[in-house]
């Protein structure tokens, strides 16, 4: 059939329910540690080598406990992160290995420098899982100054080639700032040279240590984001001969690429909740910036009654239910896009029903594109100038 | 008076952009359908009146790329019914029908 009129429906997340009729939870991120043997200039999480003793962190039983309680709820997917997870390798690896007894997803954030034989392995072997590698600059001197550890880039390819070795298809991920946003085609060439499955580029997180980017002038601009954007979708996705992956939101997307990008989707939190290192149940990571994002402490209560009667995890769901403000309410993609990233949100303006800071900054500045602003205006006019002085701000 | 055979709803919105594409929102379900260059050829031509698809299609077919034209002719019908049923398009001329055979039901009930 000739490819006319309708594309698939870009719809509404479908209503999913366990057998019981209860809200499942569905994914875990899990921040198993908030060490790490790095100490990034862009950590969201605000990681590092003293930062490990900020959480106590739970050993390999405690987690299982945990996780046989999830799997209750209806658990999917566990996504380990930090920090670094491979800080904490054997009960990182001991509990890989019981989720995949259990035949739950496992995906990895890595900074790729403590990756073994096992390890990638254990990635190789197990269908449907997934691993992602950080890797911020195609040359040693610039990685190692943004990790600001020496050596870490040798150590994070060493890791690279490790996966490749054992062809498991991972993800390379680049965060873009100032200093390295002219090597994308540099990074493409070393993501294919170490046989990386996919590249992805995101600009530097504008929270925790983020925000210090941002002050300093490191970040990339509101402008100079969507320029990359436009850079990647039009110039390098289409030629650079291995999956780019990038996370605009929709409304910054060409029709053809609306649809790639809504594998990105919504913001997870009906479904999906973040577990800290001392088994704190939180949004996501963000819980250690943002104390409003914390519900409770899976060690101390049933993570039942968390997942399902926490009062501030209600009213949030709640709210983000009702519908999301600012210029995501006049949005085409209001109810698909819902304002994605919901920790980014609430860093910038406090509230989980907050617009996306990207689109409302975009929104403030004129920059939002007109044809897809559908309402009226006065809704996204009450939101202009509000967010924290470190997201899209100024 | 002819009764229009497509509209437009007013709780939809059609929109080309300035590349070509464009899409169709539907605020009643907040529903958005991406268009590709032939459906927005073919949206942009309903002219009001009662018209066929045939119609349609002899208005379009100008403006149509050769490698479609063929394929094109069997897809504008069901192009059509795709945006009637999520809501983005009304045929009048089956509401009409359906109007015609209600009319019974409603004297019986008064």
């Amino acid at each position: 059939m000739v490819e006319l009129c309708i594309n698939e429906e870009t719809s509404s997340e479908k209503k999913v329910e366990n057998s019981n009729g209860s809200r499942p939870l569905r994914s875990i991120y899990l921040y198993i540690t908030s060490g790490c043997n790095l100490r990034c200039k862009h950590c969201w999480i605000e990681a590092g080598p003293e930062e490990r003793k900020r959480r106590k962190e739970l050993d390999f039983e405690q987690w299982r406990g945990i996780m046989d309680q999830a799997i209750e709820l209806g658990l999917g997917s566990v996504k380990f992160t930090g920090g670094e997870p491979l800080l904490i390798r054997d009960t990182t690896y001991q509990l890989m290995c019981y989720l995949r007894e259990k035949e739950i997803r496992v995906t990895m954030e890595t900074n790729g420098t403590l990756l073994d034989d096992e390890v990638a392995k254990f990635f190789s072997e197990t269908k449907g899982s997934y691993i992602s590698v950080s890797l911020d600059g195609p040359n040693a001197e610039l990685h190692d100054y943004f990790r600001s550890v020496k050596g870490a880039y040798d150590r994070t390819v060493e890791g690279m080639a490790l996966l490749a070795k054992y062809k498991v298809p991972y993800q390379l991920i680049c965060a873009v700032h100032r200093d390295n946003c002219d090597t994308i085609d540099d990074m493409i060439a070393l993501g294919k040279e170490l046989k990386a499955g996919s590249v992805r580029f995101l600009p530097v997180a504008r929270t925790g240590r983020g925000s210090d980017m941002v002050r300093d002038n490191q970040a990339l601009d509101l402008e100079e984001t969507i320029d990359l954007f436009r850079f990647l979708m039009e110039e390098v996705v289409p030629s650079a001969g291995i999956p780019v992956c990038i996370s605009p939101t929709p409304a910054f997307c060409a029709w053809p690429d609306v649809k790639k990008n809504f594998k990105q989707g919504s913001c997870g939190l009906p479904h999906m909740a973040g577990m800290l290192a001392d088994g704190t149940f939180a949004l996501c990571g963000i819980g250690e910036q943002c104390s409003d994002t914390i519900y409770g402490n899976a060690l101390e209560t049933p993570l039942k009654e968390l997942w399902e009667s926490a009062p501030s995890l209600q009213k949030q769901r709640e709210k983000m239910e009702s519908g999301i403000e600012g210029i995501c309410s006049i949005c085409v993609f209001r109810n698909t896009c819902k304002g994605q990233c919901r920790a980014a949100a609430m860093d910038a303006y406090g509230t989980v029903d907050a617009p996306h800071p990207f689109c409302q900054a975009a929104y403030d500045k004129g920059l939002f594109p007109e044809s897809r602003i559908i309402g009226d205006r006065a809704a996204a006019d009450a939101w202009v100038g509000k967010q924290r002085e470190y997201c899209w701000a100024g | 008076m002819p009764t229009p055979k497509w509209t437009i709803p007013e709780h939809c919105i059609f929109r080309v952009e300035e590349d070509g594409n464009g899409f169709m929102f539907n605020a009643d379900t907040d529903g958005v359908h991406p268009l590709n260059r032939t459906g927005i050829l073919v949206l942009q031509n309903l002219n009001g009146d009662t018209e066929s698809e045939k119609d349609i299609f002899d208005r379009i077919w100008p403006q149509l790329e050769e490698s479609v034209k063929e394929s094109v002719r069997d897809d504008i019908s069901k192009f059509l019914k795709d945006l009637c049923e999520k809501g983005c398009l009304i045929d009048g001329e089956a509401e009409a029908e359906t109007n015609t055979e209600q009319e019974p039901e409603k004297a019986a009930a008064v």
